[in-house]
This record gives structure tokens, sequence and C-alpha cells, in this order.
């Protein structure tokens, strides 16, 4: 066996993984840019889109009764249109910053933008 | 004589066995619920990393491959794929080192570099099925996570290759 | 040889073994024993999340208690409810929300009835949850004749009122709610912190200090302020969480029990914070209808402090809050009474 178990070659590789992925694990915890919307259905996950990687315009519709269509641009999301009475939800209109909420009871569609900066918004 | 083609297959059949025997045996261990996704010991590796100094490139690769078989029979197509697609690569870069660079790495290194392929070609493969590149998102994490397992599986393959190498001599008396 | 200095470095993996198990490790605490959950109750959306190791057990349990309260107490609709029996039955037995009920009382008298739990039949005629629309003046007053808190007499666990008056607890669930989770479920221990919304009306739970969003009026997205709290209830009232238009007017569901329309006093939003999650949800409507003065003095009469944001964009808060309150939004005025 020409292995050995231990080369300076080794302390390297295992110096520069830490520190590479150190950094980058520092950086997700204080990275702020991004911008993520959460589109649950009747509390299920059901997508979650990186508003900041959208490319031109992108229409969402999960399988809910009564349907909501749902569409996506970048930073920004809304509920476009949906077939029940109040469209409490459409008036909300765009979600662009984080903490925003909208909500279709009716569906039980929600969409939130991710927030770290507040444990709960009061409304 | 080792040459024989039923040397190789015994030999090979022993280590697969082995190789799946680890991973069922890391399956036991109890889900943690703030692992990251898909991180795993990875204690297969012991057996690949073996085959890929001790027996050459297509013993480990058919050890690599008759694994993602296995967990294709076991926990289907998915598990499969992304047991392979780490899987190849980790081994294929593995051999690499072993052949090329073995007098400047050592074992521990070498199965780092292991782990951390094996991270990344599974994490391709969830992002490509997924169409979700928010995996990536925890590819430093399973990289610290791979650094403390590739350091685990090289340390127990020192200890544990002296055996390996008596079982590849043992069976070769039988014979 | 090189061996040596290589034998020497046997140490160096079992040191990066370490180093990697303190990051990991540190990771994984941050994650660990951490739960959320959402659901639909009370008519409105409802989300927990909770800190500690029984986070996952504690937030089911929120929910199921939140969905038995409105089923089995507060529902107005569900035909099993002690609410929807006392309405049937004109009064009855109030063992499980008595001490509740006192407090809603006490808050009527002392608001001179800006804060009316019985409007429940004046409420059926706008029917903001269905279909939305403005009531005859004709109609409104009948009912609203009937109604009143001072008709409801409670005396020995048992409450009585006439006919044509119907308990509606819209304005107060909430806050039941928050104090019924509070005192049955996280009370229990097993978790460090939990936060809890019910459509907006927040628990704040834990030995640690929280930040609260005050929703932005104008877009429904968004928050105008935050608020720096330790645990305590916050509830708010706005004027732009429902609302209908007819004929170019814009009508909201805050009520005014005098005239039976919805308050139009300049206000948007009033949030109370509040010890008590009835107190905060109760006196944020109370403090709505009072408008800024008079709301002012009744919330700190009771203990609390509250942000009352008006449409001038200006944001007048408890003088107890300064320094915890923080603008979110570059057109909004802060001031303190």
């Amino acid at each position: 066996m020409k292995l050995k178990l231990f080369r300076k070659a080794d302390i390297i590789i295992i110096a520069a993984v830490i520190a590479v992925s150190g950094v980058f694990i520092l950086l997700n915890s204080f990275d702020d840019s991004s911008l993520n919307a959460e589109i649950t259905v009747n509390g299920k996950l059901y997508e979650t889109v990186d508003l900041n990687a959208v490319n031109g315009k992108r229409v969402i519709i999960p399988d809910t009764d009564p349907h909501v269509v749902i569409v996506a641009e970048k930073g920004k999301i809304r509920f476009e249109s949906a077939e029940c009475k109040d469209k409490i939800c459409v008036k909300a209109g765009n979600l662009t910053h984080k903490g925003d909420v909208a909500v279709c009871l009716p569906s039980g569609t929600v969409i939130s933008i991710t927030d770290s900066a507040t444990d709960a918004v009061t409304y | 004589m080792k040459n024989n083609i039923a040397y190789k297959t015994a030999l090979g059949a022993i280590l697969c066995a082995q190789a799946i025997a680890l991973s069922f045996l890391e399956g036991l261990i109890p889900a943690i619920p703030f692992m990251p996704p898909g991180a795993k010991p990875g204690f297969s590796n012991i057996i690949t990393m073996f085959a890929a100094d001790s027996l050459g490139f297509p013993m480990a690769m058919i050890i690599t491959l008759v694994k993602s078989g296995f967990a294709f029979i076991t926990r289907g197509a998915t598990a499969s794929l992304m047991s392979l697609s780490g899987g190849v690569l980790s081994t294929v870069i593995m051999y690499l080192l072993i052949r090329y660079a073995s007098e400047k790495t050592g074992l521990t290194g070498i199965s780092v570099i292991g782990a951390l392929c094996h991270n990344a070609g599974q994490l391709f493969c969830s992002a490509i099925l997924t169409g979700n590149s928010k995996t990536f998102y925890y590819a430093p994490v399973l990289a610290v996570f791979a650094v403390l397992t590739g350091v685990l599986t090289g340390v127990i393959l020192k200890a544990v290759y002296p055996a390996l190498e008596k079982q590849k001599k043992y069976l070769f008396h039988i014979h | 040889m090189k061996d040596k200095p290589v034998r020497k470095l046997y140490i160096l993996p079992f040191v990066c073994l370490i180093i990697c198990a303190v990051v990991f490790g540190v990771y994984a605490g941050n994650r660990f024993g951490e739960d959320s959950i959402e659901f639909f109750a009370m008519d409105t959306y409802c989300t927990a999340k909770t800190n500690g190791a029984k986070a996952e057990k504690v937030n089911n349990s929120i929910k199921e208690l939140v969905k038995k309260l409105d089923a089995d107490v507060l529902s107005r609709q569900n035909e099993s409810s002690l609410v929807y029996s006392l309405n049937e039955n004109r009064g009855g037995p109030i063992t499980e929300i008595k001490d509740y009920l006192e407090v809603m009382n006490k808050v009527c008298r002392d608001s001179g009835g800006a804060f009316d739990y019985t409007l429940g039949k004046v409420s059926d005629l706008w029917d903001f949850g269905g279909n939305p629309q403005v009531p005859g003046d004709d109609a409104l007053e009948t009912v609203l004749s009937s109604c009143g808190a001072d008709k409801v007499i409670i005396s020995y666990g048992s409450v009585s009122f006439p006919e044509g008056l119907s308990l509606d607890f819209g304005a107060c669930g909430k806050g039941i709610g928050l104090d019924e989770i509070r005192d049955n479920i996280l009370d229990e221990g097993g978790i460090k912190s939990s936060v809890v919304s019910l459509g907006g009306s927040i628990l704040l739970y834990g030995n640690r200090d929280f930040t609260v969003g005050i929703r932005n009026p104008e877009s429904i997205t968004g928050y105008v302020a935050t608020l720096n709290l330790p645990a305590c209830c916050v509830s708010t009232s706005g004027n732009y969480e429902r609302y209908f238009e007819e004929n170019g007017k814009r009508y909201h569901h805050i009520l005014d029990p005098k005239t039976g329309y919805p308050v139009d006093n300049g206000l948007v939003s009033v949030t109370v914070v509040s010890d008590s999650g009835i107190l905060s949800d109760i006196l944020s409507t109370a403090c709505f209808v009072l408008g800024l003065d008079k709301g002012m003095s009744l919330a700190s009469k009771y203990g609390c402090t509250a942000v009352f944001i008006d449409d001038n964009k200006c944001i007048t808060a408890s003088k107890a809050l300064e320094g915890k309150v923080k603008i979110n939004a570059d057109s909004y005025t802060l001031r303190f009474q």
C-alpha cells in the first residue's frame, strides 16, 4: 500500500474547503439581496420563486378551487386574478418587499416574501 | 491466476455486498432533523476507495454501479440516479488522484475530495431533476459535512485496509 | 525518510474533525428545534413559529386549539358552537368564556360603547364576509336599536339578552385565541420562544426581544414601522383589511356602534400592545372608533401602549414606546403622545 493516511497536501485541501465554505455560509447568513416568494396552498408549500431570477413574466396557476392566477415578474409577484367574490388578494397588488404577504382565503393560497428582519407583521 | 474471472467475480461480489451493507447500515442511523438534505456519512466510500487503490478502476466502478442498482431496487429511480451521479463522479476523481497524485495527497485528502465530488454530483443531479437551483444554497454546509465524513472514512479505511487486503489474499488462497 | 514529520501530522485530521464538528454543530444548533406551521381558522390566515425541543408538537397543538376554539365556542355560523347556541336561545351558561365576557363588558363601558360585541345583526346587514352591500338607513336603524352591550345581563355564570341582539366575537376572537394558546399550551413549557399570528393579531412568547412590523396601509404589503417588544400581544385594527366600494365610496369593516356605519375619523389603523391578547384585540377596535386622543387615554388606562396611523401618514405612538418604534417608510412621520 503506497497510500499514507495523511500528507501535506491534505492540510491544504481541508483548509481550503473549510475556508471557502465557511465564507459562503457566512455570506448566506448575511445575504440580504435575495427575494424569495413562497406560495403555499392550504398550508403546504407549493412553490418558491426567486424573484430576482424571473425573466419576463411567469404565470403560476396552483391547483385550487376557486382558481387563482399568480404572476411573477422580476422583483415582484402578485395575484393577477381570482375566481372568488371579494378579490382581496388581487387588490393587494404587487408584492415587492420582504415581509409582504397576500392571502386568498377562498382558495387557501398565500404568497409571502420571506423575511428575517421581523418576527411577525401585525395588520 | 488473479486474472481468473471466477476469482474477480467472487471478490467483486463480496466487496459489493460490503459496500451495500455499509450504505444500508448508515441508512439505519435515524434522520437528524437539522441535517442538510442529502447529507450522509458515505461509509461505502471506504470500499470504493479500497477497490480503486488495490483493484483498479473497473472494479471500483462496478461497485459504484451495483450500489446505485441496489438503490434503484430499494429506494426507487430518483435515489438511484442520485447515487449514480454522485458515485460515478467521486469514483473517477478518486481513482485519478490515487493513480497520479498519491505522492502528494494522503488517504484523508483523497477521501475528502471523494466525498465532495459525491455531494457535487448529487447536487447537480437534484438541480437538474427538480429544475430548482435553490439546492445549491446547501453546498457550503454539505462541503463542511463532506470534510467531516471524508476525514472519518479516510481514517477508517486506514484502519481496515490490512483486513481488506487479507480478505483479498484469503479468497485467492481458497481458489 | 519523510516519515517523521508526517507522523506528527497524524494529529491534524483530528483537529480538522473537531473544527468541522464545531462549525457544523453551530449551524445545526441554530436549526434545531425550529418549526413553523400555517393554517386557516377563524376565517383568517394563521401562522405559528416556535423554537424549542417540542416545537413541532406545540405548533400542532396550537393549530388544533384555534380550530377547536373557533368551531366549538366562537363561531357565529357553526351550529354546534357556544356563541351560536347563545344567540339562538337568547342566552345560556357561559362558563368557558365568563372571564373574557367580563373583560369585554368592562371595555364596553369604559369606552362609552366604542367597542360593542352585540352588533352581530348589524354585521349581517353589511355582510363583509360574503356579499357586501350598504344597508338601507331604516333597516340599519331598526337593527341598531335592539343592539347594545348594556342590554346583556351577566349573572351567576349565565348570560341573557333580548331578541334581535346577536353576540359577535369577531373583534375579540383572535385575542381570546392568543390568550388560550399562551395559557394552555405555551405555559406548559418545552419551548424557548414562539410567535403566533392569528390573522395579524400576534402573540410573542419567550424570554427575548421581538421585532414586529406594522403593515403598510397603502399597499397592504410591507410594513411602515417596526416595534421592538418583549413577550406580549399585539393587535391591529385597520380600515384596509376588509372593505368594498359602492358608488365610488369606500366602506370598511370597522363599524361605529353609534351609527352602524364604518368609522370615518381620519384614522387608518390602530395597533395596541398589551400583555393580554383579548385586551390588545378589543382595545385596537375601541381606539380606532374613539379616535386618537380618547383612544390613547383609554389604552393607557388599561396599561397598554398604542400606535395610531392616520391618513396624513402621521404615526402617533404612546410615549412609553419611545425608542422602540422605527419608521420603515420614508413618507411617514413619527411622533409620540
